[in-house]
């Protein structure tokens, strides 16, 4: 072979190389299409560190209701079962998401089990009944339509990095009101942390 | 030999190309805002945003966010912007340093690399979608952004550190192709970076990548907006603090003392019937290229540099200096004889962030890792086309040496080009007014060369008013939201 030959297969085997490592990378990199069914609450959802994922609002809303069952808050209750209304949850995140997604999850459960009605009074208004009470102006104008509770909540996280690890910790907070004396009846936390790495170097 | 020079054209011809385009819509975009054609900047950016390339998306989809804003398309501009965010979080799930990018970017330039966006550009991001959120009413949506916006600027931090530490990585890889540090100890090299980047190096950005814009929104929000609990009441007072420490605006350290007082249970609660103007005027820096001899450590007396091409900002000398804020008489002068009190006298806007200097201070930050891969890529592709050139001289074909000679020349003009991508419609100055809400609710607002504008303002305790400028004589844009 001579030195001409030799310098053209050497040139063809680099171009050919670089093609082959560019059509790996571009199959790397394409999207999988193929979609399938995963449990919603199962462990092959998708994970995200920067993101609240749905597993995560299933997560914080079965072990809060889960300590509000236990706490037997309803016991004293004028009435049975009592009537629970949903005040705002104020998300305090860096990131929009669907509220009322948690909301509805407590509120199917809160009826499934039973230990509580759920008011027709929502958002500002009982807010605003939640305010009064805690002002002590509620109990005076009760009536038959008005909650016996008020439960409220707000989604706060925090965020911490150590060289390539993030980590974010999704921290949801309740409280239950008792519209009688304004008193909070029970409160609750539910912390969520996740921690992902980076790599630094990738195609 | 003949194939290495065809590729090396096919390869210039491709950079060219895609150069020019980006430049070219960049410039055509800019002139429009200039020249208050708003919605079809806003059409152009909407259209870029959607054919743009992997590299470039972020770049258009914030320019279409920012434009729709002016226009007045508060729901187009948030759509965007969400998209934008999107882009960002894909970008940061993506290890740091993506391989095929870099290896684009070797042989063409640093604008074949994707734009992340700077921290700066993404404060701004969710400062804006803060604004779009309330103006639109959603006030559950724009705490979000704006806790968005603070932790984008610990982020920038962060991100600085991990650009320096590649930085020197790329630095001593490179050692063995290229001496970064023997360059920029080079006397005329340094000299001529000197002039290049006096300006910019001589503005200083605020502490920690902090925009005092973003900062000072955030405590008005919480404190007109929040929930009233002793958590928001805090957050504004803070936020509120650092923007008058940091600017030393009068209205800022105002409301600073007012949120303090309502926290510590000593104020009833936050002043009403007050109205804030936010004045964005002109338009923030652009990059423009530099041509600066770099020295090349080959041997040979014959080429000890070589010209490569970087970024360096061109600062905006035109915008309307200042907003003066006048009541408006309810009708006309009051019947003979009445006494009619005098109107009382204009107010007008200061500054509370300096984008020249935020823009300035990214940029700085970024400069010893631009100089240095430019400096490597420089150096590698002029000792390439060195040894391309000196190889086929040896083989003394007439053919094969202007093969090489026009490939390489080719391939070395088109190929030097500086990243020259950049938020074009950032304002060059935020700045901000504080006044009671006149009894009439009527407000006019005058830059001096665009014409005045008139407006009433909505039922509300807590007004806030934005008025955009994008040139001296563009026609101001208006826009309400009530915070409480």
């Amino acid at each position: 072979m001579n030195k001409n030959n030799s310098n053209t297969l050497k040139t063809t085997a680099a171009i050919a190389g670089a093609a082959t490592v560019l059509a790996l990378a571009l199959a790397g990199c394409s999207n999988d299409e193929s979609a399938r069914y995963v449990d919603t609450k199962g462990r092959e959802t998708v994970l995200n560190v920067d993101q609240i994922n749905i597993q995560d609002l299933h997560i914080a809303a079965g072990n809060l209701l889960d300590a509000l069952f236990k706490a037997d808050v309803f016991k004293n209750a004028p009435r049975k079962p009592p009537v629970l209304a949903f005040s705002a949850i104020v998300n305090d995140t860096t990131e929009v998401f669907d509220v009322a997604i948690l909301l509805q999850k407590i509120k199917d459960s809160v009826t499934r089990s039973g230990k509580a009605k759920i008011s027709a009074v929502v958002g500002t208004q009982a807010d605003a009944l939640a305010q009064q009470s805690q002002g002590g102006t509620a109990a005076g104008v009760r009536k038959n339509n008005t909650p016996d509770f008020v439960l409220r909540g707000k989604i706060t996280e925090l965020a911490a990095r150590a060289g390539r690890t993030r980590q974010k910790t999704y921290a949801f907070h309740f409280d239950v009101i008792d519209v009688a004396d304004g008193t909070i009846a029970w409160t609750g936390d539910e912390e969520i942390t996740k921690q992902g790495r980076k790599s630094s170097v990738g195609w | 030999m003949r194939n290495v020079a065809k590729l090396m054209l096919c390869c210039a011809l491709f950079a060219a190309a895609g150069c020019s385009s980006y430049e070219e819509r960049a410039f055509e975009f800019e002139g429009m805002l200039r020249s208050g054609r708003y919605d079809a900047a806003a059409r152009l950016a909407a259209g870029e945003a959607r054919d743009a390339s992997d590299a470039d998306r972020l770049l258009w989809q914030l320019e279409s966010g920012a434009a729709n804003r002016i226009a007045g398309d508060f729901r187009a501009s948030a759509a965007r912007f969400a998209d934008a965010l999107e882009t960002v979080r894909a970008w940061d799930r993506r290890p740091d340093t993506l391989l095929s990018a870099e290896a684009l970017a070797t042989l063409n330039n640093m604008s074949s690399l994707p734009y992340r966006g700077t921290g700066g550009d993404r404060i701004l991001l969710s400062t804006y979608q803060a604004l779009n959120h309330l103006s639109l009413g959603e006030r559950d949506k724009a705490r979000v952004a704006l806790n968005l916006a603070l932790e984008r600027q610990k982020e920038a931090v962060a991100a600085n550190a991990a650009r320096i530490e590649q930085t020197q990585n790329e630095t001593r890889a490179a050692r063995g192709n290229y001496d970064v540090g023997r360059a920029e100890r080079d006397g005329r090299f340094a000299g001529a970076l000197d002039n290049a980047y006096g300006e910019s190096r001589a503005l200083r950005g605020y502490a920690d990548y902090v925009n005092p814009f973003s900062v000072w929104l955030h405590g008005l929000f919480f404190l007109h907006a929040g929930d009233g609990s002793a958590s928001d009441l805090e957050r504004a007072r803070i936020s509120l603090r650092r923007a008058a420490e940091m600017t030393g605006n009068a209205a800022a350290r105002e409301d600073a003392e007012s949120a303090a007082a309502v926290a510590a249970g000593t104020g009833a609660k936050p002043p009403a019937n007050v109205t804030y103007v936010i004045f964005e005027t002109g338009l923030a820096p652009v990059r423009e290229q530099v041509r600066i001899d770099v020295p090349l450590f080959i041997a040979t007396t014959r080429v000890p540099y070589v010209g490569a091409a970087f970024p360096r900002l061109r600062f905006r000398r035109h915008f309307a200096n200042t907003l003066a804020i006048s009541t408006v008489a309810a009708g006309t002068a009051g019947a003979a004889g009445s006494a009619v009190a005098p109107p009382p006298p204009p107010v007008s806007t200061e500054r509370i962030a300096n984008v020249d200097a935020i823009v300035a201070a990214d940029f700085n930050n970024a400069l010893p890792s631009v100089i240095a891969r430019t400096l490597i890529n420089a150096g590698v592709k002029a000792a390439a086309s060195y040894a391309v050139n000196e190889a086929s001289a040896r083989s003394r074909n007439a053919g094969v040496q202007l093969a090489a000679f026009v490939g390489t020349f080719a391939y070395s003009y088109a190929t030097t080009g500086a990243d020259l991508r950049a938020w074009h419609s950032l304002p060059k100055e935020f700045q901000i007014a504080k006044l009671p809400t006149p009894a009439n609710r009527r407000l006019r607002l005058a830059t001096g060369a665009a014409p005045f504008v008139e407006i009433t303002l909505d039922p509300g305790e807590v007004n806030v008013v934005h008025v955009r400028s994008p040139s001296e004589t563009a026609p101001l844009t208006v826009s309400q939201f009530v915070l409480r």
